[in-house]
């Protein structure tokens, strides 16, 4: 069978199986690189110090209001994505970026195993935003959160009293906005 | 305020805290297993990692558990556990397995 790639065609250069597995074996040590440096920053993750939030910060999932602590299950560890939402709004025009996000969201019983629980964390109204998770046939445990109720999860509890009077909560607010360029451009 | 994003949290008893936030090109390495165990404070648990001193971990793979199946009979099939634990043992047992139930007719 002739060449179907051409390089014209912009696609990859056409060798043979040894010539392509050299190839591949060179690229491989990079990749290994990578996988190594990943384990690297994964156990310096680990490391990282915490900041205590309000476990009793409201979220309200199928059966009313519940806790923070409550969206846990019971297990040691809790993932919680926070998904845009735009009230009001029809599915077509909700968050794409937390849409791709969620959509990767598959078999969880794996991290439940390691004692972990995944949520989603809407800002939008528990009714509706629960419709687009039944639509989208997503099962993740999925719970509405005001804006304030993460913005206090996200300042932590050290001055969370403070945050009720506008001054100190802007100027946090403003420095988390100027954080969040950073981590966007290092990733 | 960046209201997108995955955050990990570990609680002590009834005290919550915050371990983790990540979003942008961050959220797209999310998704897998390994990704989300990775963002954790305990990370994935297992024996080989280098976490600090007293953190829980176990020996890989024989934790995986389907469907939160955690009775005994709905393990993982040890069979299963060989094979992926030690494949060059396991292939060797597999065989002389076979040959003791090999029937020459």
């Amino acid at each position: 069978m002739t060449d179907i790639m051409r390089e014209e065609v912009g696609a990859p250069k056409v060798f043979d199986r040894t010539a392509f597995q050299a190839e591949l074996d060179a690229l491989r040590i990079r990749e290994k690189a990578h996988t190594h440096e990943g384990d690297a920053i994964a156990a310096a993750r680990r490391r990282l110090p915490m900041v205590e939030v309000d476990g009793t910060t409201t979220l309200i999932g199928p059966q009313g209001p519940v806790t923070l602590l409550d969206t846990f299950e019971g297990r040691r560890q809790l993932i919680a994505y926070y998904f845009m939402w735009h009230a009001g709004h029809p599915a077509p025009e909700q968050c794409e970026g937390c849409t791709w996000v969620t959509a990767q969201v598959r078999e969880l019983a794996y991290i439940h195993s390691r004692d972990v629980t995944y949520a989603t964390f809407c800002q939008g109204p528990y009714e509706e935003s629960a419709q687009y998770r039944e639509f989208m046939g997503w099962e993740m445990l999925w719970y509405s959160a005001s804006r304030e109720s993460l913005e206090t999860l996200l300042v932590g509890r050290a001055g969370s009293a403070e945050c009720i009077s506008s001054a100190t909560c802007d100027r946090v607010r403003k420095s988390l906005r100027r954080i969040g360029q950073p981590l966007a451009a290092s990733r | 305020m960046a209201a997108y994003g995955h955050n990990a949290f570990i609680r002590d008893g009834d005290k919550v805290y915050r371990t983790y936030f990540i979003n942008s090109r961050g959220d797209e390495a999310m998704g897998t297993t390994w990704s989300y165990l990775d963002m954790t404070a305990l990370g994935r648990q297992e024996a080989w990692e280098d976490s600090p001193e007293g953190y829980p971990q176990t020996a890989p793979y024989k934790w995986w558990n389907w469907h939160d199946n955690y009775e005994a009979e709905t393990a993982p099939d040890p069979l299963w556990v060989d094979i992926v634990t030690d494949p060059a043992g396991a292939a060797i047992r597999r065989r002389e397995a076979e040959a003791k139930t090999c029937n020459y007719s």
